[in-house]
């Protein structure tokens, strides 16, 4: 049973990341490779202020957060002055920037030893210890992280945000500056990121640099792909979907060096099949190029 | 005869291409003016430059007394200058009532901060009034829920212009806003030209019909290889032989 929750939690994990990426590609339109780079610096953050300050992962979590996104800000400053591919590349070589930092930075990180150890979550001085009770808190974050993205995307920001995506020409001539809107999402996104990132790393109690490889950073964009771009219900249909049916591989009784293969088989199937029949994702409205 | 926009030696080059060539002009408040001149003379461009898409290599423009050259476009658009462009650009995958709201929409709503708060209620109902009425004087209103490409392209046309009203400039840029569209569309949208002149808003719009340039426009500047080569009212400048050469590489006998 535990197995199960532990896959649920796993899925509200993604939930926020492929969310938090939605509003950068799937509402503004900004293709973005690097996302797993600013959960990395949520889920460091977070559990360095932890393991070397004792401080309560609480107040980890929104440091690594606001760390995040300020990270965001100052990746997009120069990066935004690029234009599609050459953005996308931007954002590829962040997320591996980040990679190369956290596993070459010994001293601080530990390097590719990882961090282990990292304390959990407590609530009112009670320690949250079983996996059940580490879903309820997920699902919690979820559900915050679902209702303040979609008031954004529903309101006038929101508006601004297709605006760019449907043409980068016409929306300047309406009087919106395109630089600073797209600085305020990645923030935005970044921070939501970020705090996906420390909810893993309280929850695995140990994180290294492989978890946030540009694997990763595609992954999320896969779920995104997956469930449909431009809807937050898409990406969290995607996250769903794409981390539940690999873990469905498991039953079928494959030894587990073909099921790993299986499951990067069957991300580019998943992604081949939608290109071609469903360009927008399962409940998409946004076909992306 | 006030001057809302002056244009002072602006010189624009692409590669080895002069588009503009030691430009000036000025421009009357509350007028109508047309450009005209063949393909290639730099009439889009000197468009380009004056919204700030393009920055000229030297030269100055001066819009309500101060100097926008090196503004970004969306600061000049801000200021008070619209624009419509020569391939119509509208947002394809939102409503027609929603593109509208774009430019309708007060930019203090616009921020993040505003976005993100749960304590306030973002009431869209009077904006959407607003852009209905919009919508209404062009005949639009049935048309409000549908994407632009459910539109003809004049009515495509139309919806671009409308957002351009919406954005409440005080100089308008119509960068051919009748090529290729049916003559009702046409009366109707030299009657929101009209409309907007009596408002107190200024008018520049590029044209290759001379009929409507004479019947619509108090002055016409005739653009050539990315040179003024005649300016004045259309009666006098069209009759020009310079202008006719221009147009027909050579004088009619």
């Amino acid at each position: 049973m535990d197995y199960f929750i532990h896959v649920l939690v796993i899925v509200g994990i993604y939930a926020i990341l492929s969310m938090s990426l939605d509003i950068i590609v799937g509402y503004t339109g900004i293709p973005a490779l690097g996302h797993a780079a600013f959960s990395l610096i949520g889920a460091y953050t977070s559990a360095l202020l932890s393991l070397r300050l004792g401080l309560s992962p609480w107040i980890g979590m929104f440091a690594g957060a606001f760390l995040a996104s300020i990270a965001g800000a100052i990746f997009t400053y120069p990066a935004i002055r690029l234009k599609g591919d050459y953005l996308a590349l931007a954002t590829f070589g962040l997320g591996i920037i980040a990679y190369v930092i956290a596993k070459n930075w010994v001293s601080l990180t530990k390097g590719p030893m990882g961090l282990p150890g990292i304390p959990g979550f407590s609530l009112f001085g009670y320690e949250l210890k079983e996996v059940w009770q580490y879903l309820l808190l997920i699902l919690f974050f979820v559900a915050i992280t679902y209702i303040f993205l979609s008031l954004l995307v529903n309101r006038p920001f929101g508006r601004v945000l297709k605006g760019i995506r449907e043409d980068e020409i016409a929306i300047q001539a309406l009087g919106k500056d395109i630089s600073i809107f797209k600085l305020k999402v990645f923030m935005v996104g970044a921070f939501f990121a970020g705090i996906a990132g420390a909810l893993y790393a309280h929850y695995i109690t140990f994180i290294d640099p492989s978890s946030f490889t540009l694997m990763e950073s595609i992954t999320i964009l896969v779920m995104l792909i997956f469930g449909g771009m431009g809807t937050l219900k898409g990406a969290l249909l995607g996250a769903f979907l794409l981390v539940a049916i690999p873990e469905a591989l498991r039953f079928l009784g494959l030894p587990s060096s073909v099921a790993a293969q299986l499951r990067q088989m069957l991300y580019g199937f998943i992604l081949v099949i939608l290109m071609l029949y469903r360009p927008q994702g399962l409940i998409g409205q946004y076909k992306w190029r | 005869m006030k001057i809302i926009l002056e244009i002072k030696n602006i010189t624009k080059t692409f590669g080895g291409v002069r588009a503009l060539d030691n430009i000036s002009l000025s421009i009357t408040k509350e007028t109508i003016t047309a450009i005209i001149g063949p393909n290639g003379s730099g009439k889009t461009t000197l468009f380009n430059v004056i919204n700030g898409f393009l920055k000229p290599d030297k030269g100055k423009i001066t819009f309500k007394g101060k100097d926008i050259t090196y503004l970004s476009p969306s600061k000049i658009a801000r200021y008070g200058i619209g624009r419509t462009f020569q391939l119509i650009r509208v947002f394809p995958q939102m409503i027609v009532r929603d593109n509208l709201l774009l430019a309708l929409e007060n930019p203090l709503r616009e921020g993040l901060l505003y976005g993100l708060n749960p304590f306030i209620r973002y009431d869209p109902g009077p904006l959407k009034e607003k852009a209905m009425n919009l919508l209404t004087m062009v005949d639009l209103q049935d048309m409000a829920e549908e994407l632009p490409c459910n539109l003809s392209h004049g009515q495509r046309r139309l919806l671009e212009v409308m957002l351009a009203i919406s954005l409440d400039p005080d100089l308008y840029l119509f960068d051919e806003p009748t090529a290729g569209v049916f003559q009702e569309i046409k009366d109707r949208i030299f009657e929101l030209f009209r409309q907007l002149k009596g408002k107190g808003k200024t008018i520049i719009f590029i044209e290759h019909n001379m009929e409507v340039v004479k019947e619509i426009a108090e002055k016409v500047i005739v653009l050539d290889k990315g040179r003024v080569i005649a300016e004045g009212e259309p009666a006098t400048v069209l009759e020009m032989s310079q202008v006719m050469e221009a147009y027909f590489g050579g004088e009619f006998t």
